[in-house]
């Protein structure tokens, strides 16, 4: 009987958390791939009309869940709503104005970067070697706050205009070999 | 050595739950928080959608590493036990830790000897999985199996457990049969500046850690660590206090270099020195006769290793691992030598976008040494073995959806001579879905211990009338087999949110060439005293057949509150080949659980409380000897700033004290006691 007893106390204690504090590390990354879509001016070819929402595609693996449509949802940047898609595979065809490539997607886009070279798409990745392999941003956490890096070079190639105020946040790298 | 990286969760089909009262009232108890959870959801949560840039770098992340996403494409039942896990355990051993992993099997034989095993064949000698701490193998090939008091660390310094339940031969080679175990520590990049860390307690009198870490010129780092723990006895059967203490010391360093953009290296070592109590039967095999006795237990070793990592220009990775390891232990009063020195070389190459391979070429020499006593020696008492290995496994993108692994092992041992372990694994897994399905087919071996081939020890002895003894006498055969699993796994996990994801996993194993005791014709050798030996032999005569599966769920109730159930059966029968008359050598049957079932609870109250609670509940095991038992552990504990967190942590509290394991080869089975104790731990 003093089990559960024990049992009910914990269980009770447990009850009475109130809630604060930590979010989902693809919560605030969603949010970070929405402000991009301010800072960032992609080259006028890049959209047919005035209206034409900017793109963010996922490749293959989504780790947001639902947080990345939440996170655009009824936002309207320059006059353009923001749209999330979902790619399998690397292509020309997608019309991504923001490529996201999630940690699990890194060997897919090392293999096949190249395909997008000089297309006019920010490339948005979380791994190690992502932006020194031609990557245009990559996240990093650093003691728990998600921080990041821009390929300046890669950049330019993509004729992407980086606002002054992004890049003096971020971390500048450069593309090795 | 990660190849199935990855973080899973796992929970099974199998039988429904035979509950006692104490499974049911924690399913429900559970049930009432899942509905008390959801008012609470979301409730102040940082608004994000208002924050500019420079805001958003300044929000704290929960993160799920790296190594999780690739997750849902390891073709094998998985858990991963993260630093979070680790420090919110309470644990002050790793087999405490290990104990929330669904469908391992952690029992205490006394306070410093363990059974702990995956999916059957638990005993102090379980020998059928492989642990490794970062690649150095610490499964004896002397006895076989794992001194788990010889490998404890400050658990400050794990970055992960990786715990892979079934075969992993292909990658880890001979006895990851049942499973794999792997623990990394944390980089020494990771751990600069100083830590101390103390404990004590009602069982654990003392624990101390002391480290410090910092640059080692321009490209490494370094930490260095002191280490002391001081455990308490626990109870004897009649509740009175067993003499089971014990203290450990150690030692240890480790360092990482960048050596350029291509190299990296990491060196590290350790020094350890144990000095426990045990209360021991003098027979392994009990009669009534038996003298029972206390014995002191003396372990001290150390081990170094050193592993650099290169790139190539293609892009491709090469790993090049050695080590020394060495112990020398004084059970039954004798002393035992190992050494063990190890190199290994692996290659990773992604050969287009279809094809990740991995191969890998392995040696090892270890000298395994007894002195030879009255009751159990070695003949030889001295012996060297090497075992070679060579592996290759591919990794190929069949389709978008479908990922095929194919792989092979080949070893040769001192004892059974060349071996292939093959597997193929499967992966289903349609981009952007949440669900997963695996499937794998695995051949595993046990190769022979040096026991298995060249021990003699007095298992039996009994007087017999005036002036004569019986005696049973156990004997190596150097001809023994290795035991042989064929194993096959359907798996299926799932992510249904951000919040919410489950993990079941299925196995049917078939065990053939598994040992047995074989009795000899009788000895008899006039006296005094006259003695009739029975001489067992070790040999290959049964085989098993076992089913079951690890069903766990983890559930971020709300932002606050983390919920971890699981869930594991297992089913097995083994039989003695018909042309068998002794006894099976390692039981699979009745020295593992049929159910188990596990809650863990994780909550953040306000001020920085963290107050986690762990149920877990363990069938009775089917000799019948321990009845089913719960045990619950609680941990409340607050941080100070970034630097200071002061714990109090109750273990075993649901009963003053209880019966685990029970008797193992003749080492006396004590009960944990419920037991209480404070920690403080400083970063500086």
């Amino acid at each position: 009987m003093r089990s559960h007893l024990m049992l009910a106390v914990v269980l009770g204690l447990a009850v009475t958390a109130v809630l604060w504090g930590q979010v989902d590390e693809y919560q605030v990354k969603a949010f970070f791939l929405y402000n991009f879509t301010r800072y960032v001016e992609w080259p006028a070819q890049r959209f047919n009309s005035p209206s034409d929402p900017i793109v963010i595609c996922i490749l293959g693996q989504n780790p947001f869940g639902s947080a990345l449509e939440l996170a655009v949802h009824g936002k309207v940047v320059a006059g353009r709503t923001v749209v999330v898609r979902r790619i399998a595979e690397i292509n020309t065809q997608c019309n991504c104005h923001i490529l996201f490539v999630g940690a699990s997607e890194q060997r897919q886009f090392r293999s096949s970067a190249g395909v997008l070279r000089g297309s006019g798409v920010l490339t948005v990745g979380e791994s190690k070697a992502f932006a020194s392999d031609g990557g245009v941003i990559n996240f990093k956490l650093e003691n728990g706050k998600v921080r990041f890096e821009i390929n300046v070079q890669a950049a330019g190639q993509e004729q992407l205009r980086i606002s002054s105020k992004l890049l003096s946040l971020a971390e500048i790298v450069k593309t090795k070999g | 050595m990660n190849r199935l990286g990855g973080r899973a969760t796992q929970f099974t089909s199998g039988r429904t739950l035979r509950a006692g009262g104490l499974i049911v009232k924690p399913v429900l108890a559970a049930g009432l928080l899942v509905s008390a959870a959801g008012w609470a959801q979301n409730l102040a949560q940082p608004d994000l959608s208002r924050m500019d840039v420079e805001d958003l770098m300044n929000v704290e992340v929960t993160s799920v590493s790296k190594r999780e996403q690739k997750l849902s494409r390891t073709a094998a039942a998985i858990f991963v036990i993260n630093r979070e896990d680790i420090r919110r355990s309470g644990a002050t051993s790793i087999p405490d830790l290990l104990r929330m992993v669904p469908g391992v099997d952690v029992q205490q034989i006394d306070a410093n000897a363990w059974a702990i095993s995956i999916r059957g064949f638990n005993s102090r000698y379980s020998n059928k999985v492989l642990v490794l701490i970062d690649g150095r193998t610490v499964y004896t090939p002397a006895f076989s199996g794992v001194y788990w008091e010889q490998i404890d660390m400050p658990l400050e310094n794990i970055d992960r457990i990786e715990v892979i339940r079934g075969p992993g031969a292909t990658v880890w080679g001979a006895n990851a049969v049942n499973g794999v175990i792997s623990i990394f520590t944390k980089s020494s990049k990771e751990t600069r500046g100083g830590m101390v860390s103390a404990a004590a307690g009602s069982q654990v009198h003392g624990l101390g850690t002391v480290q410090y870490g910092g640059p080692a010129g321009k490209h490494g780092t370094y930490r260095a660590f002191g280490n002391y723990l001081a455990v308490g006895n626990s109870a004897a059967a009649d509740g009175s206090p067993a003499d089971d203490h014990w203290t450990r010391a150690h030692a240890g360093f480790r360092s990482d270099w960048e050596l350029s953009d291509r190299d990296s290296l990491m060196v590290q070592g350790d020094l350890f020195a144990n000095r426990a109590s045990q209360t021991r039967r003098s027979n392994f095999v009990g009669t009534p006769y038996d003298r029972i006795f206390n014995q002191d237990m003396d372990q001290t070793g150390g081990d170094l290793l050193a592993r650099w990592n290169h790139t190539l220009d293609n892009g491709s990775q090469t790993s090049f691992q050695t080590y020394f390891d060495t112990y020398r232990r004084t059970d039954f009063g004798l002393p035992e030598v190992l050494r063990t020195f190890d190199l290994d070389f692996q290659h990773h190459i992604t050969q287009g976008d279809r094809n990740d391979i991995v191969w890998g070429l392995g040696y090892r020499v270890s000298n395994s040494a007894l002195s030879p006593g009255y009751f159990l020696g070695f003949t030889p008492p001295s012996q060297t073995t090497s075992l070679f290995s060579a592996f290759l496994q591919d990794e190929i993108r069949a389709s978008d959806s479908l990922w095929v692994t194919v792989g092979c092992k080949v070893e040769h041992n001192s004892y059974s001579g060349l071996e292939t372990e093959p597997s193929v694994r499967l992966v289903w897994n349609e981009p952007g879905s949440r669900h997963t399905i695996w499937a794998a087919a695995s051949k595993a071996l046990r190769q022979p211990a040096r026991a298995d081939t060249a021990i003699a020890v007095d298992l039996q002895k009994i007087p017999i009338g005036a002036g004569s003894v019986q005696l049973m006498r156990l004997y190596g055969n150097p001809r023994i087999e290795d035991e042989e699993l064929r194993d096959y796994e359907l798996g299926y996990r799932s992510e249904f949110s951000k919040r919410l994801s489950f993990d079941v996993a299925t196995f049917l194993s078939f065990y053939r060439h598994l040992e047995t005791f074989e009795p000899q014709p009788l000895v008899v050798s006039p006296g005094p005293p006259k003695q009739f030996e029975i001489p067992m032999l070790f040999d290959n005569k049964a085989h098993a057949v076992s089913y079951g599966g690890e069903v766990s769920l983890n559930w971020r109730a709300t932002s606050r509150w983390r919920l971890s159930p699981g869930y594991s059966y297992l089913h097995a029968t083994l039989r003695q080949d018909p042309a068998s008359q002794g006894l099976a050598g390692y039981t699979l049957a009745t020295g593992f659980p049929q159910n188990m079932f596990q809650i863990r609870s994780l909550v953040n109250l306000p001020r920085k409380v963290e107050f986690d609670q762990s149920l877990y509940y363990t069938a009775r095991l089917p000799g019948g000897t321990i009845p089913g038992h719960a045990r619950l552990d609680l941990r409340l504990a607050r941080r100070f700033g970034e630097f200071t967190e002061i714990s109090v942590v109750g273990q075993n509290l649901l009963r003053p004290r209880a019966a685990e394991y029970g008797d193992s080869w003749g080492v006396i089975g004590t009960q944990a006691v419920r037991s209480v104790y404070g920690k403080i731990t400083w970063r500086f």
